[in-house]
């Protein structure tokens, strides 16, 4: 029972950390003698009362602070906001660039035109959100590292290991960062510093590939650049006149193809998520004025909960009905109409964990706009 | 101890609390319950929904001049209901099946939402929720397409919302037409010393046979003479998910006079002690405890009790159970009913639903009507 005791002391301090200093104490000091309370309870049995204690203590400490009318809110987002922010917009940026590079394998203006409306969304997106745009920012290459580990098992990218993955998201990262707080100062600055960062993540996810493939290292400033337009605009490195490959996980065979063909469409996966992902990071970065979403009048968390998980489940049917096999899979990376990995939600039980995780992730958003309008 | 200034105590931990239910509240049980459905529909088509299937099946036969009763699935499962069953199923054909199999789902969601709602006390109702999520029979009915929850609705809003009204019976009447095993309630009633309300049932239960009866005379002839005594039409009954006594005694080998014998003696004194002790739940105004307890007779004493037909045992974490064994009582009814433990193996795991089933039925030391629910 002492353990148990000490767990939740824990808890009701945590939880009395978030308010405001001179209410915590008093906080802490009342729940702490709810504990007492509840562990001396003769009504209840040892297990009760150990429950009872648990209970209490855990919904403290994953609730947040309530402030009284007219104080300043305690500015301190819920602990799972950044992830949840990250996983959806990375899903959105991965999607949106999906469908961008889908539409440009069937003509390159109306791809040039998307891509150009997708990064203004992006953009406005992160410019009406209030939030730290560095630690989002640091959480979006997580995400960004496991959904392209996990997604490329059915997406079939050759050339999508922790060995092309891992360099490109963590250099992503890094300059993203830097640029995020440049940007807060010197926005062109910023915007320039981040096309920098996506110039060398580009390159840094690509090296493994091009020396598998043997495309000259010569031509990796343009790699960025060209795996943003349809497949085939530039052409170099070895000749595949066949149309045979096997290159890393991708054995098959399509149209003939060049070494570039494969470099930048598989380098296209990463790159196009993480150019709207930086489009967002900046825009939360180098927005001055506070912009305040109206906060709704309702509890709508259980509908949008639901509604998060029945998209992502529509979503993932969706795909698993326009899957490809591996032998159309090759030509489809030869023409960049195949890019961000969705493979994490071929499965029944990927899909529901996703599902789940986006349902309990947008809920989360929804209460904590709630309990920010509590206050 | 005095309170922050400014901030009056109790309704800061008022409005704490509040937001820790948001976290806790309805959320959980929606996603999951949204994914249990979503895992029923998007199963193959060979399996999927398979019970609703046959109904759809066997009043297509009848449109086109057959008997229900000459249906059977792909699968061998036949119409088991009676005729009433067919006309009530009669307007289902005329929907499509994708929309009608979507149309079910929700409305076996939305019809488990409702009886949470009625049945649970309001703190406790996210949670048992989610309980009633997780659990077998529901992910069974899901899974099935079956009509059992609808079933057990009409009985619960009979007992707890018609309760004093004239049209008090007519719902159980009209559940027994459509699966003979709600017809338990009526002595129940007639015990309750709501004695209209049981001539009422039976009433509805004669009119709606008699209806089956007038529209399809032959399959009605054929269904109270031959169909209704041959239970293997019910599919593999000596399987673990048949939870009724008789399905206990068959997996034991008994041979069907020793069974037979077994079930009208041992299954009869626990139905006619469960009857006994949910009038009198009844009569001292516990009419969820006596809901709950006959229809634990019922899965006891049916010939045949599948996993959907459970629905009861799960709301049994309900009952107002002694203090002292109230945390054991919970979590042993939540382990039967949401864990897979016939899977276990004979005897005790096996069967560990049918002993439940007793329990909640005919043991009456586990009840004390004095203490309140969850307090």
């Amino acid at each position: 029972m002492r353990g148990i005791e000490r767990l939740a002391r824990l808890g009701v301090d945590v939880a009395a950390r978030r308010w405001p200093r001179d209410v915590a104490d008093q906080l802490r000091y009342e729940w702490r003698a709810e504990l007492v309370a509840l562990r001396d309870d003769p009504g209840l049995c040892r297990s009760a009362r150990a429950y009872r204690m648990i209970m209490f203590a855990g919904s403290l400490a994953v609730s947040p602070a309530v402030e009284a009318e007219g104080a300043e809110p305690v500015d301190r987002p819920p602990a799972l906001l950044a992830p949840a922010v990250a996983a959806g917009v990375l899903l959105v940026a991965a999607a949106a660039f999906n469908v961008v590079h889908a539409v440009g394998y069937r003509s390159g203006a109306v791809a040039g035109f998307l891509l150009a409306a997708a990064l203004l969304g992006m953009g406005a997106l992160g410019y009406h959100v209030r939030g730290p745009a560095v630690t989002w920012t640091v959480s979006m290459g997580a995400a960004m590292f496991a959904f392209l580990m996990a997604g490329n098992a059915v997406a079939v990218m050759p050339f999508m290991g922790w060995r092309d993955v891992l360099p490109g998201v963590a250099v992503w990262t890094v300059t993203t960062v830097a640029a995020v707080r440049v940007a807060r100062r010197h926005r062109v600055l910023g915007v320039l510093a981040g096309v920098a960062g996506l110039e060398v993540a580009a390159i840094a996810g690509s090296l493994h590939a091009a020396s598998v493939v043997k495309a000259g290292l010569v031509t990796a400033p343009a790699w960025f650049p060209l795996a943003l337009l349809p497949g085939g605009t530039a052409s170099f490195g070895p000749y595949f006149a066949d149309g045979r490959a096997a290159f890393g996980a991708l054995h098959g065979s399509g149209p003939a193809f060049h070494a570039s063909d494969i470099l930048l469409g598989n380098v296209s996966a990463m790159v196009g998520p993480m150019l709207l992902c930086s489009a967002f990071g900046l825009a939360v970065a180098v927005r001055r004025a506070p912009f305040r979403v109206p906060v709704p009048r309702y509890d709508l968390h259980v509908p949008l909960g639901v509604g998060a998980t029945v998209a992502v489940l529509v979503v993932a049917e969706w795909l698993d009905r326009a899957s490809v096999d591996i032998g159309s899979a090759l030509s489809r990376v030869v023409d960049n109409s195949n890019v961000f990995g969705f493979g994490f939600l071929a499965g029944m039980s990927g899909r529901i964990a996703v599902a789940l995780v986006a349902g309990v992730l947008v809920g989360q958003l929804a209460v904590s706009r709630r309990a920010r309008a509590a206050g | 101890m005095t309170a922050p200034a400014g901030l009056g105590h109790a309704t800061l931990y008022r409005e704490h609390t509040q937001l820790a239910r948001w976290r806790t509240d309805w959320l959980p049980a929606a996603l999951v319950a949204t994914v249990t459905g979503y895992a029923a529909l998007a199963r193959p088509a060979g399996s999927r929904l398979a019970d609703l299937g046959v109904y759809l099946g066997a009043v297509d036969g009848l449109r086109h001049g057959r008997s229900l009763y000459d249906f059977a699935s792909a699968a061998g499962a036949p119409f088991t209901y009676p005729p009433f069953a067919g006309l009530l199923f009669w307007p289902l054909g005329f929907v499509p099946l994708p929309a009608l199999g979507t149309i079910w789902t929700a409305g076996t969601l939305a019809t488990l939402w409702w009886l949470v709602r009625r049945v649970a006390p309001p703190a406790a109702a996210p949670m048992v929720a989610l309980a009633v999520a997780l659990s077998a029979p529901v992910s069974s009915n899901l899974r099935f397409g079956q009509v059992s929850v609808f079933l057990a609705a009409l009985v619960a809003a009979d007992l707890l919302v018609l309760h004093g009204s004239r049209a008090q019976g007519v719902l159980i009447g009209l559940a027994a037409a459509v699966k003979l095993t709600p017809l338990i309630f009526i002595p129940m009633l007639w015990l309750a010393g709501q004695r209209r309300s049981a001539v009422t049932a039976a009433g509805t239960f004669a009119a709606a046979t008699a209806l089956g009866v007038a529209v399809l005379p032959a399959d009605s002839w054929r269904y109270w003479t031959t169909e209704i005594r041959d239970v293997s039409r019910l599919g593999h009954i000596t399987a673990v998910g048949n939870q009724s006594l008789n399905g206990a005694l068959l997996r034991l080998g008994l041979t069907a006079p020793a069974r037979s014998v077994i079930v009208f003696l041992v299954g009869g004194a626990v139905a006619a002690v469960a009857v006994w002790r949910a009038a009198r739940l009844a009569r001292g105004g516990d009419r969820l405890a006596a809901l709950i307890v006959t229809g634990a007779a019922s899965v006891v004493l049916s010939p045949v009790s599948w996993t959907h037909h459970q629905t009861w045992l799960v709301l049994a974490v309900l009952l107002p159970v002694r203090r002292d064994i109230r945390a054991v009582w919970i979590t042993t009814v939540l382990v039967i009913m949401v864990l897979p433990v016939t899977a276990l193996g004979p005897p005790l795991w096996s069967n560990a639903r049918l002993l439940l089933a007793v329990v909640v039925a005919a043991c009456g030391s586990v009840i004390d009507r004095r203490s309140d629910l969850l307090g």
